[in-house]
């Protein structure tokens, strides 16, 4: 009796194993949406998209009236260069996961929420519609129309951040940053329409915002980039160990039944 | 044996049996996995450069004619490419086609007579997003070599950071730890990092182990070093990698130079890292623009 219950206890012990270990699986599942990138033709003198990246050999791509037909809530938009002609996206009932400006010169977007927004190598971008995370990057102007939840921005190349960003509504949290990760900004809950920055000078009295966060809600969750707060309490750094985990769970596991096995065995001798 | 211990002991031989099979499949995804990531980089790696081009020839490459003389009243000016005074006609970039195939791809590192010939994928909205993705977009437990977000192609940070993943399997930067051997290093002092611009070529200037800190650690960090702007900036880097480095390779730096560094995961300590650095020489050819051959 008692050599059966040492062996129920073995078999909960492998449950503890198996159980976590069916959720545990190597691959990291892909975002779903599809990405419609935008490029502005100078042969047609209009933008077009194509879905996926660009490819040339692919020919002009396809009108963006087709965008609006197709796009849904997920969804991610590029928009990659342009001549100062605005790309409009009006797509005020469609949640977007992504808005990303490659040097976008210049994309009006509206759109009803949108998750993040990358604001890359210089671009111009305005932006409706409530943003949860956005990154502006370098010397980008991004114009945001309504809320901002959590604003990032950088600069690689200096020690001051040198973008020019308005914000028409709120901004949740501010974090701006230059080369070797010297803090510029950190600062939460600007009031609505008094955000400005101008050459990454921000011009906002210090009674529209705080510099210490708020109390306990999730007003900024924590960023998507590589560094930047919250988190963990190291340095954000990729991780490039191999992970051997799975391994070692099944091969602990099999260790554990062989053990049960063996006990069986001398028990019933 | 009662009943009870008869089914006890069928059940375990069929978890046996079941963690065998998953065992074995595991093994075999991480080889489909290792053996469709080198299909994919053979794919779009270029056909093998003419000897005169390539940096095979390491003497060639190390002749550095005193590189502060070259970089450092240019650090200001040289955003990019620093090629020679001659104007030299620019050709067409061997990895066009891999640029073209993938815009998150910013680079390609090879270091010569090593397995590492790999595109290196620059994302800036999020660092980590080829960790487990292949060149393709597409789940593989190699991932893809990562520039660091805070490192700059253009304009040209005076360090750049690799990550790559350590295989077990040697794929990646899985031999990159046998740079601890004086010996390796002696045959291995060439690294060549294409970028859409040019042919940046590198020597190993110092081979360390290190670590990621807390955020609240007041230590050298060897991954925070990306811009110079002064001489005490570069100076507090440069002697930290010296002073670290497992050998002296008798290369040395001044103010100006630029550095190539690479960092893998290591089990040493906890969240141990193996870091490469070498330093901006000679640069190669110089490349025509990628993108829909415009100018």
């Amino acid at each position: 009796m008692r050599k059966l219950k040492k062996l129920v206890t073995l078999l909960a012990a492998l449950a503890l194993f198996v159980v976590p270990f069916s959720n545990t699986t190597m691959t990291a599942s892909a975002e779903g949406g599809t990405t419609y990138y935008i490029k502005f033709m100078e042969s047609d003198n209009d933008w077009r998209f194509q879905i996926g990246g660009w490819d040339d050999s692919l020919g002009y791509g396809s009108h963006l009236y087709y965008l609006h037909e197709h796009i849904k809530d997920g969804d991610t938009i590029v928009v990659d260069g342009g001549p100062g002609q605005q790309c409009y996206i009006n797509i005020p009932e469609v949640r977007l996961a992504n808005v990303t400006s490659k040097g976008a010169n210049v994309a009006n977007i509206t759109a009803k929420e949108i998750d993040e927004v990358y604001a890359l190598f210089d671009g111009t971008i305005i932006l409706n519609g409530h943003v949860k995370k956005a990154y502006v990057y370098e010397k980008s102007v991004v114009n945001f129309n309504n809320d901002v939840d959590y604003l990032e921005v950088i600069c690689n190349t200096d020690s001051k951040v040198h973008a020019f960003i308005g914000v028409q509504g709120t901004v949740g949290h501010l974090y701006a940053y230059g080369a070797n990760n010297n803090v510029k900004f950190d600062c939460y809950n600007f009031k609505p329409g008094t955000f400005s920055m101008y050459d990454g000078n921000l011009n906002v009295l210090p009674e529209n915002y705080t510099t210490t966060p708020p109390a306990a809600s999730g007003t900024a969750s924590t960023p998507a980039a590589s560094t930047g707060s919250a988190g963990s309490e190291y340095d954000d750094v990729p991780k490039t160990g191999e992970n051997t985990l799975p391994y070692v769970m099944v091969l602990g596991v099999l260790a554990l039944c062989v053990c049960g096995k063996l006990a069986l065995r001398k028990s019933f001798r | 044996m009662s009943k009870a211990q008869k089914i006890i002991s069928a059940f375990l031989s069929l978890l046996i049996v079941i963690c065998l099979v998953i065992l074995g499949y595991m093994l075999y995804s991480d080889k489909q996995d290792t053996d469709r990531q080198q299909e994919l980089v053979a794919s779009v790696s270029p056909e093998p450069l003419p000897e005169s081009s390539a940096a095979s020839d390491a003497d060639t490459v190390t002749e550095s004619v005193d590189p502060s003389a070259n970089n450092s009243s240019d650090a200001e000016q040289d955003t990019s490419s620093s090629p020679p005074e001659e104007e030299l006609p620019k050709v067409e970039n061997p990895y066009r086609d891999a640029y073209l195939a993938n815009p998150d791809m910013h680079a390609w590192l090879q270091i010569p007579g090593t397995v590492i010939d790999y595109p290196v994928m620059w994302t800036p909205e999020d660092e980590n997003k080829y960790l487990y993705l292949d060149f393709e977009g597409r789940d593989n437990k190699n991932g893809s070599l990562l520039l660091d977000t805070d490192s700059c192609l253009s304009p040209l940070t005076t360090n750049l950071i690799i990550h790559g993943h350590n295989m077990k399997s040697g794929a990646m930067f899985g031999n990159l730890t046998d740079y601890e051997k004086p010996d390796y290093y002696q045959k291995h002092k060439n690294i060549i990092l294409y970028t859409p611009e040019c042919q940046r070529n590198y020597e190993v200037i110092a081979v360390f182990r290190s670590q990621v800190y807390k955020k609240s650690d007041q230590v050298f960090k060897f991954y925070k070093f990306f811009q110079a702007d002064s001489q005490e900036e570069f100076d507090d880097f440069y002697n930290n990698i010296k002073n670290l480095s497992l050998y002296d390779t008798g290369v040395t730096a001044s103010y100006g130079d630029r550095f190539l560094t690479l960092s893998t995961c290591v089990y040493h300590v906890k969240n141990g890292r193996f870091v490469v650095v070498a330093k901006e020489v000679e640069p190669g050819d110089s490349y025509l623009p990628v993108r829909n051959s415009e100018s």
